[in-house]
């Protein structure tokens, strides 16, 4: 769907839920949909990883939840098990392993050489989380959060932020990790499970979850702007936030009518 | 022809210049100052809804490294002295109100008198106005994702039906 100067408009409809977008223009957008789709501008083209085509990888039964592409062409998808199909510049496809059997459910990057993926075990709830580092070369894990007492717990744990240097995980907290470590940003009006993270810059962060929460953090101080302030916010859960411009942008459900929920301030 | 000029009038904007310095002297810039010294500059170099941090360049061949710096002024934000091997000094004004505009003065005091000044205006950050559009569509279903390449009339959504 495509929110153009204040109007919903349905562009196409593609197999699978749609749980995560990148691109790099309103022409070159990738949707991870347990596969991956593309949007030229004009046409989607769907990329399922399930065998039903030779061309393409077969990661069966295994989907892909969340995309990042970069401004070279390349595009790497994160999933079930820790999987990662990444396609290069010349197209070709092939798979990555990062070093975990989570389910990877959101990715970020910053230059091919500096990508992100954090993801949760999804057969536990609370049982910890995991975030992985791709160099160019290889994954690895560079947090590994099993015990929910720990000072560094982070589950349902999903990657956001500006630079290398300024990365947020956030799930049952939110945790920033500059040039000299973690730290721990968990607001006080956090009452809920951060479902997002997007950090325009380092004094610009949002986070949505549940409940309708929507916070953002100025560099100083922690706002909360959603949960009970909207007019409806027992039943909603939003699922991703964005931020464009001067502008924030959140989506997610309201679970009661099972409509889609969209939020736009600034 | 901007040469000429400049010789045309030179003499004659010196001539004026000493008739003003031994008529109305600056009573704010004492003699007897080293010359050179770079001339006094403030600016913002970080701004948030609530605080600013401000810069300026403490010239080691002033005469002065006291400062005060005041907000609208009349508040006092810093008043003190900067060790000469400091080439600039930053200080962090906090406690403000979003979307606010603040004028700074900043004064290099000298014989209890102030050298020279400057000054810079900073307006505070406003993202906290609860200027929201909060939309239950009724289209069945879930958002899950949002994204856009920066146009905040252009913003990409992706979901699943219910």
């Amino acid at each position: 769907m495509h929110y153009l100067n204040g109007q919903f408009q349905f562009v196409h409809e593609i197999l699978g839920p749609v749980q995560g977008i990148s691109g790099t223009s309103d022409s070159n957008i990738w949707f991870a949909n347990g596969g991956l789709a593309f949007w030229n501008g004009t046409q989607c083209v769907d990329y399922p990883f399930t065998g039903l085509d030779p061309t393409l990888p077969n990661i069966y039964p295994k989907a892909i939840y969340s995309v990042w592409c970069s401004q070279d062409g390349q595009v790497w998808g994160a999933g079930d098990s820790g999987i990662i199909i990444h396609r290069s510049t010349n197209g070709t496809w092939d798979v990555q392993q990062a070093p975990t059997s989570m389910q990877l459910s959101s990715i970020i990057g910053f230059s091919p050489n500096e990508i992100y993926a954090a993801g949760s075990n999804q057969n536990c709830s609370g049982c910890g989380g995991v975030l992985c580092e791709y160099n160019g070369a290889m994954w690895s894990v560079i947090l590994q959060s099993q015990n929910p007492d720990s000072a560094m717990s982070v589950y349902n744990m999903k990657v956001g932020g500006s630079s290398g240097d300024s990365l947020y995980v956030v799930g049952n907290g939110v945790f920033h990790r500059t040039a000299t470590g973690w730290q721990n940003r968990t607001p006080k009006q956090e009452s809920y499970y951060a479902e997002n993270v997007c950090a325009q810059t380092w004094n610009n962060v949002w986070v949505c979850g549940d409940y309708g929460m929507l916070l953002h953090f100025d560099g100083d101080h922690w706002t909360e702007v959603g949960g009970a302030k909207w007019p409806y916010s027992a039943d909603e859960i939003l699922w991703d936030v964005y931020t464009a411009g001067n502008q924030v942008f959140a989506v997610g459900e309201d679970l009661t009518d099972y409509n889609i929920v969209f939020i736009n301030g600034q | 022809m901007q040469r000429k000029t400049f010789f045309l009038f030179a003499p004659l904007a010196m001539l004026i210049g000493m008739t003003f310095s031994c008529r109305t002297p600056m009573p704010s810039q004492p003699g007897g100052v080293p010359p050179g010294h770079n001339a006094l500059a403030l600016k913002a170099t970080a701004v948030s809804t609530r605080w600013v941090t401000l810069q300026w360049n403490n010239d080691s061949t002033a005469v002065s490294h006291s400062y005060i710096l005041l907000r609208n002024g009349k508040d006092t934000v810093y008043n003190g002295s900067v060790a000469k091997s400091v080439d600039s000094m930053t200080v962090k004004d906090s406690a403000l109100t979003p979307s606010l505009t603040y004028n700074y003065s900043l004064y290099r005091i000298y014989q209890n008198q102030h050298w020279d000044s400057a000054v810079c205006a900073v307006t505070m950050l406003d993202t906290s106005r609860d200027n929201y559009n909060y939309i239950i569509t009724n289209f069945p279903g879930t958002l899950n994702a949002v994204w856009s390449a920066g146009n905040p009339n252009s913003v990409w959504l992706g979901g699943g039906h219910g």
